[in-house]
């Protein structure tokens, strides 16, 4: 049985509409992400479950009890907003007491698990200081804290890293995987960030224009999108119109050359298609070798230990880009011609 | 930058002190002769009787009339602005709830700027020929069997100063606070309400606690505003409520037989109230504001 | 829970507080139409329109403005600028002789006054000395005008530039910075002019007939024309602030108080 049960949640902002009948399941124990561009309804849906806006209609429900229409304060969630969330007047460890100090309970408990919560975030020597002391990872680790304190049922991280630096936002993200492991907390993370979402969650779910794009692993995600957006949302790829040429060996016409694609196999000829192909499934060869496509670099990126290669195909202006070793890399220089090939398992085929 | 020169050209690079003393001399001058010099004039007229140092006149602040007028004075000043704080500080929270209409905001800020600047001797005549006893209102009451003056109301008195005063306090705290209010974060409350807190939660620990340092200064900015109003109390009360202000104008119209050194004791004594009232601001500011960035 | 109903409350409050501001005002326009019994007309306006002494007062008030404004930004100006520029460490002293004139109340300013300078004549004898104190009474907002704006105005920057171009101080004072700070400048003058326009305490004291010791002085003899008065009083502050809301659109909420309490 689900633990967390989104039912055809709906919700309008006047003519406008924001969602459209999303329904997901959270199993207890997952850190599940939601993702997407912004404007897709991933932070009307957080805010619908932490109870601070109403569907229109549809149910949220945990643990087999409909609380659609309780109030924020009791539902027993955790929510870590963007940023600023923290209580100016209050230290590190005031912060993380208030939900304990709100229920009432002794000062000595209140203390012991929020010095205990402060530990978990690695703040243990700051609980003392004022958020205004504090940098922007070390507040959302008090914020993390403070949603922690209260055992909630359920985290909500309301894009919790996108106001910080780029290194501490790494660190941030994992240190929030680990916690979430420790702590066995049941997690739903809104995030636009697509790296973020594969790195850190068990299960994906891709929004667009308030429905859902796909649900999946992030591995499933990222291999095997479900449709041209999350396609294109969901790392780089190179997006090329093809036709499928013959549906029993695996074969599509692309800019007019018969390429080879398992994926082909059981489509009807002539289908037209969005023949895909990830940057690292792209392979690069000297021109006179038997490729499938031929091109021109027009562009590199140096990134470290990878570089990419913009090819433009011969026979059109579409590209493709080709994720390779730096050390491969500086043997192609910009405006050379070469062969681009892959195995016939890469390419993803959507029909078009 | 390599293109820029190390030394900059032109007469503004000589920063020495002749240009500072040219560009300040006029401002802190004029400062000087009439703001300072006059202040401390006071302190001189004060402590300086015919013959030499005394502390007579400073003394007689603490006989009759005098003290009435100065407990008159900080009482009436400490209500109006209690009253300005509240009524202004609900009406700005109101004008800022979401939901509200939207021309309400701007037709608040214009008026409150009006309002705020709408004080001395028109309020007063506007709240005569309304609650005066021939006031519009009076009248109407009376007509409808109501008699306000009957019934013990009277404009000219510390209740009736209090809610003419209370026409320039509330715009004032709206206009004041409003930022204030602004500045609190929506995200507070929700995280309050997430953590389980109710209303009544919120608004004790975070939303009040926060405030505090500028409820305070408004406090103060109010107090002030209300203690040194003279047009007003003095168009409308005419001397039935003894107020300081007032009582110093009477000494410098030579309306009262007293000496000049009593006007500026007086005078003094109105300093002395503000400076104190600003020291313990400035002590409990402190205090509640410890966790604000400095 | 609808946001209708949630607002019902902080509606009627509103509400309330609003009345509380429109009844004076309503029951004075009312007052000023009063003749006598059930009769009501225009005959305290009419009366007024033919009162030389109203319109000297109007125009001694208005000319105490005008030149209250300029002494005001020649005093001001220069010196708020340098503290930009260059003398940031003297902003301590600035902040603190701003608040003063809050805490020295305007009686006990106008009683310092008169006790220091009792001569000679041409100074302290004619209504022009009036501008003395008024500068005094609307420094601590046109000093906040002019400092925001300046702030805003990155001084560093336009002055090394205008130095790259070989400009003076002078020129750059009034043909870059002051230009440059037209909204600020405008805001500070009709904050100047609604406190000018309805001061009393000075003018009481020393004995001048300005326009809001005329109101006074009419309110004295004929409740009716005070009420009158009152309304243009009103609709003469009105103006003013309308003119620094519209100004001062960039950098609201400078709006402040005036000193004719």
């Amino acid at each position: 049985m689900s633990y967390l049960q989104l039912d055809a949640v709906a919700k309008h902002y006047g003519s406008r509409t924001v969602l459209r009948d999303v329904s997901i399941d959270l199993k207890a124990g997952e850190f599940v992400s939601l993702l997407g561009p912004s404007g897709c309804g991933k932070t009307t849906l957080l805010r619908i479950v932490a109870g601070f806006d109403q569907p229109d209609s549809g149910r949220v429900v945990l643990e087999g009890r409909d609380i659609s229409g309780l109030a924020p304060a009791k539902r027993q969630m955790g929510m870590v907003f963007q940023a600023y969330s923290l209580f100016p007047n209050m230290t590190a460890q005031e912060n993380v007491q208030f939900g304990l100090r709100v229920r009432r309970q002794d000062a000595t408990t209140q203390q012991k698990r929020a010095r205990e919560l402060l530990e978990l975030v690695g703040l243990g020597e700051h609980a003392q200081k004022y958020p205004h002391q504090l940098s922007g990872g070390q507040q959302q680790r008090v914020a993390l804290a403070r949603a922690l304190a209260i055992s909630p049922a359920l985290l909500l991280l309301d894009e919790p890293l996108s106001a910080l630096d780029a290194k501490v936002r790494v660190q941030l993200r994992d240190e929030i995987r680990r916690i979430q492991q420790e702590t066995g907390v049941t997690t739903l993370f809104v995030t636009h960030d697509q790296e973020e979402a594969l790195s850190i969650s068990d299960r994906v779910v891709v929004m667009h224009d308030g429905v859902l794009a796909q649900v999946g692993e992030p591995a499933a995600i990222y291999g095997e999108p479900a449709n041209i957006f999350v396609a294109r949302f969901v790392g780089a790829v190179a997006e090329l119109q093809g036709v499928v040429a013959d549906g029993s060996a695996g074969m599509v016409t692309v800019l007019g050359r018969q390429v080879a694609a398992n994926r082909a196999r059981g489509m009807a000829a002539g289908t037209r298609v969005y023949f895909l192909l990830r940057p690292e499934t792209v392979r690069l060869g000297p021109p006179d070798a038997a490729g499938m496509l031929h091109g021109t670099v027009i562009a590199r990126t140096f990134y470290g230990a990878l570089t990419s290669l913009k090819v433009e195909i011969v026979g059109g202006s579409d590209c493709v880009t080709a994720a390779m070793a730096s050390g491969d890399a500086v043997n192609i220089a910009i405006g050379s011609t070469v062969s681009i090939n892959w195995d016939p398992d890469s390419p993803r085929l959507l029909v078009a | 930058m390599s293109l820029r020169p190390t030394r900059p050209a032109g007469p503004l690079a000589r920063s020495g002190g002749l240009f500072t003393l040219v560009f300040m001399a006029p401002f802190l001058l004029y400062v000087t002769a009439f703001l300072i010099l006059p202040t401390l004039m006071l302190l001189a007229t004060a402590f300086l009787g015919k013959h030499g140092p005394t502390l007579h006149y400073v003394a007689a602040l603490g006989e009759g009339q005098t003290v009435v007028a100065f407990r008159n004075s900080i009482e009436l000043s400490a209500l109006a602005a209690l009253v300005g704080l509240l009524v202004g500080g609900l009406a700005a929270y109101f004008v800022l709830r979401p939901g509200m209409p939207r021309g309400l905001r701007s037709l608040v800020t214009t008026f409150g700027a009006v309002a705020a600047n709408f004080a001395g001797v028109p309020l007063a005549f506007a709240f005569i020929a309304t609650l005066g006893s021939l006031g519009m209102i009076t009248v109407w009451f009376k007509d409808i069997g109501v008699n306000l003056y009957g019934m013990g109301f009277t404009l000219y008195s510390m209740p009736g100063l209090v809610l003419v005063y209370a026409y320039f306090q509330v715009p004032l705290m709206i206009i004041v606070i409003t930022p204030a209010l602004e500045a609190l974060r929506r995200e507070w409350r929700e995280a309050a309400e997430n953590l389980g807190a109710s209303t009544w939660d919120y608004w004790r620990h975070v939303g009040l606690p926060i405030l505090l340092p500028s409820l305070l200064s408004a406090y103060i900015l109010l107090f002030g505003n209300a203690f040194s109003a003279y047009a007003t109390p003095y168009a409308l009360t005419s001397g039935i409520v003894a107020l300081v202000p007032v009582e110093i104008s009477n000494v410098l119209s030579g309306n009262v037989m007293v000496s000049q050194q009593t006007g500026a004791a007086l005078a003094l004594g109105m300093i002395v109230v503000m400076v104190v009232v600003m020291g313990i601001y400035a002590l409990i500011a402190r205090r509640v504001g410890r966790w604000v960035k400095r | 829970m609808s946001r209708r109903t949630h607002n019902l409350i902080p509606g009627l409050g509103l509400g309330v507080i609003g009345l509380y501001f429109v009844i004076p005002l309503v029951a004075t326009g009312a007052f000023s139409l009063w003749e006598g019994g059930d009769k009501y007309g225009l005959a305290a306006y009419a009366a007024l329109i033919h009162q030389p002494k109203l319109w000297q007062s109007l125009g001694l008030s208005v000319r105490l403005a005008i030149q209250t404004i300029l002494v005001g930004l020649v005093v001001l100006v220069p010196a708020v600028f340098w503290l930009n520029l260059r003398v940031q460490r003297l902003r301590p002293l600035f902040d603190f002789l701003s608040v003063l004139p809050f805490v020295v109340p305007p009686i006990a300013l106008v009683a310092g006054m008169t006790t220091l300078y009792t001569g000679p004549d041409w100074f302290v004898g004619t209504a022009n000395y009036l501008v003395v104190p008024y500068v005094i009474l609307a420094l601590p907002y046109t000093y906040r005008a002019l400092d925001v704006g300046m702030r805003a105005l990155d001084l560093k920057t336009l002055t090394e530039a205008s130095q790259s171009l070989g400009a003076g101080w002078m020129t750059l004072i009034f043909r870059v910075v002051v230009p440059n700070l037209t909204t600020a400048l405008i805001g500070a003058a009709l904050l100047t002019i609604a406190i000018v326009m309805g001061e009393f305490t000075f003018a009481n004291i020393l004995l001048f007939n300005t326009f809001a010791v005329y109101i006074d002085y009419v309110g004295q003899t004929s409740a009716t024309q005070a009420a009158a008065l009152t309304l243009l009083s009103f609709l003469i502050t009105w103006l003013a602030m309308l003119g620094v809301l519209f100004t001062g659109r960039g950098g609201r909420g400078q709006v402040q108080i005036g000193g004719a309490r």
